[in-house]
């Protein structure tokens, strides 16, 4: 999938299962998870977008079990990010 | 002498001299002398200092869990680029440091308080917590806060959890504050320690100063202020009798309580988790009224082995080999589950799927707990009880899940006793309906708590209707004297009305005969019993079942035991 400017873009969309939502050790956890890679990470809930690396962004936009979120991820290591991050939204109900 | 008033936070007494810490408001002194780049130097030196701050506070290893989670997220925000590069976008805009450091935190404290989250709303005094903590790095320029060095009591505008954690905790006698609320992270971090606290108090800091004489009386709330001399002497012998009282507990360790008139009242324990355990056996109570088995199932990814609840009901089991040990079923809901049982979002958990009925519709969870109370039944003193009951059909339903329990257990050739099955009462149709109920139960536990919740329909956490959550309501009180009417098997008593002294002598009155408590407060509950004359007590309960409100009641036993002079903590 290409993206503007040539660069690599990969989203997926996906609703959080676990009791916790990205509050708490869940969202510590993904901010740790979305520091690591070097794309540039959008969150986004009912329209409003904010930078995954940031955990101030992250807990205000009050992601809650049952929401849905998208994420779009841009840059050299996209592919790999959207993968890593769907793989731990998935699991995230194991560090409650 | 000055009396003022505030809002109990944490529990206790404490007499001794004030300490006034200063919560330094920034001024923009700064700003205004500065250039940009100056001022972008203060603020990175004020993140990495405060980064150092945080670390050291955390690696000193006197901070509790609660006190190192906070710092933890704290650090997280220092390290949050995007948040930090913010701040440094409105200290280039011309702001002045301290200004943009308070306009991104509240812009994001405001966001937080939108949240439907109670954990994110917990999260708005962390970052104000924060930003005076960068604020003070940049305006005091590394100067220490004035902290105590001897024993005192601490009065402060504010308390923060980080002014909190660089503390000797040893010198704090106590805590008043003239804004914070009873819930904060610094009140739960005062209860956990034992260290009496008084938030609310308008205008302290114009009250007190520093060596000012304080009695502090965390129970009512009340900051007295260089009391006369027979004041101070009043309040010093108070002081010393609860120490006293606390003291002639350790008479009580071991024996049975009887009140004055010898009725015997059985004082066993509630345990949640195995270090209640402990120090139930080590208190000696006379069995364990209520074993919540919420914490072998909480905060795993699986649910536990009938192995892993064996290994802990076999110990309970041994502990109290003579006595009596209620193991309740697993008792859930929507407010609070685990990732392994799946639950529709529900719009009141508190009435919805939970308890027993949340069970019956994860049957195999039901049969594994039961099978583990079976097999780990050596001494044949285990019993299985059912929460939030509301039907008799539930009990019928459960006791089929015991037989097929039994028939399994006889197949595999395992060695059982069958345990006795009772239930909880906690929902007002159980509680009107105790004689249906006995013909299924083998004994019945009053859960005050929730019944009084259901009872004045009020959830004790929410602060608008919290006033009307008591469990000394004259409506609570009839209906714990119609379950002992109606019920023709034992009655006992595991919520939190069991400990509390204004109540012990109602339930008395009323006919219960089995109270269980919290650990800690089994000695007392049998010192307080032992002061108590039962057929006083039936008077005052009857009284109270004619009363028009909790206020009343209330008066009606504290006069009570001031015509008795009864001491109690």
């Amino acid at each position: 999938m290409g993206g503007k400017n040539g660069r690599n873009s990969y989203k997926f969309r996906i609703t959080l299962k676990n009791k916790l939502g990205l509050h708490a050790r869940p969202a510590s956890i993904f901010v740790e998870t979305t520091k690591k890679f070097k794309s540039k990470i959008s969150l986004i809930k009912n329209g409003k977008a904010v930078d995954a690396k940031s955990i101030i962004g992250v807990l205000s936009l009050g992601v809650s079990q049952g929401d849905e979120i998208e994420v779009i991820c841009e840059g050299e290591d996209a592919k790999e990010t959207t993968e890593t991050l769907k793989n731990l939204i998935e699991r995230l109900g194991e560090f409650q | 002498m000055i009396k003022l008033v505030g809002k109990p936070a944490s529990p206790g007494y404490a007499i001794g001299q004030a300490f006034l810490i200063s919560y330094q408001e920034a001024e923009s002194a700064v700003a205004e002398k500065t250039d940009l780049e100056t001022q972008l130097k203060l603020f990175e030196s004020a993140i990495s200092t405060s980064k150092r701050q945080i670390k050291e506070l955390i690696e000193s290893g006197n901070l509790s869990k609660t006190e190192i989670d906070i710092l933890n997220f704290q650090n997280e925000v220092l390290n949050d680029e995007v948040f930090i590069d913010k701040i440094r976008s409105y200290i280039k805009n011309g702001m002045g440091v301290e200004n943009a450091i308070k306009t991104s935190f509240n812009e994001s404290i405001d966001e937080l308080s939108e949240a439907k989250s109670e954990y994110l709303k917990e999260r708005i005094e962390d970052l104000q917590d924060l930003m005076t903590r960068l604020i003070n790095n940049i305006t005091s320029k590394n100067e220490p806060l004035n902290l105590p060095k001897s024993e005192s009591i601490i009065v402060s505008k504010i308390i923060t959890p980080s002014i909190f954690a660089s503390i000797d905790k040893e010198v704090i006698l106590g805590i008043v504050t003239e804004e914070g609320g009873t819930t904060s992270h610094v009140a739960i971090m005062a209860k956990e320690r034992g260290i009496p606290m008084i938030v609310g108090v308008s205008g302290i800091l114009n009250k007190i100063k520093n060596g000012d004489i304080i009695v502090l009386d965390g129970y009512n709330g009340e900051v007295i202020v260089n009391p006369a001399e027979q004041q101070l002497l009043a309040y010093k012998t108070r002081l010393e009798e609860v120490r006293v009282i606390s003291q002639e507990f350790e008479k009580y360790l071991g024996t049975k309580a009887y009140t004055v008139d010898g009725t015997y009242i059985k004082v066993q324990a509630n345990v949640g988790n195995e270090d209640d355990l402990t120090s139930a056996a080590n208190v000696k109570a006379e069995g364990i009224g209520l074993l919540r088995t919420e914490f072998l199932y909480l905060e795993r990814t699986n649910a536990p082995t009938y192995e892993d609840l064996s290994k802990l009901f076999k110990k309970a089991s041994e502990s109290f080999a003579s006595d009596e040990v209620i193991v309740r079923v697993l008792d859930i809901g929507g407010d609070k589950l685990p990732p392994y049982i799946n639950l529709e979002p529900e719009a009141n958990p508190f009435l919805g799927l939970r308890g027993i009925r949340l069970m019956l519709k994860n049957r195999e969870l039901l049969k594994e707990q039961i099978k583990a109370v079976a097999v780990s039944n050596i001494k044949g003193n285990l019993k299985v009880m059912l929460p939030m009951v509301s039907d008799y059909d539930e009990i019928v339903e459960s006791k089929k899940v015991l037989e097929e329990v039994e028939e399994e257990l006889k197949k595999e050739n395992k060695q059982f006793i069958v345990p006795e099955l009772g239930i909880m009462i906690e929902t007002p149709s159980a509680a009107s309906m105790a004689d249906v109920m006995s013909e299924v139960s083998d004994f019945f536990s009053i859960g005050t708590n929730d019944l009084t919740q259901y009872i004045l329909a009020a959830d004790r956490g929410n602060k608008n209707v919290s006033y009307l959550y008591d469990d000394l309501h004259p409506s609570v009180l009839r209906a714990i004297k119609d379950v002992v009417n109606k019920a023709k098997r034992p009655v006992g008593v595991c919520g939190e009305m069991a400990s509390e002294p204004l109540a012990i002598p109602l339930l008395i009155g009323l006919g219960i005969r089995k109270l269980s408590v919290n650990p800690p407060r089994v000695l007392a509950t049998k010192m307080l019993i032992s002061k108590i004359d039962k057929s006083e007590a039936s008077e005052l309960a009857e009284m109270s079942l004619d009363m028009k409100t909790a206020d009343q009641v209330k008066q009606l036993i504290k006069e009570y035991y001031e015509k008795k002079k009864i001491k109690f903590i």
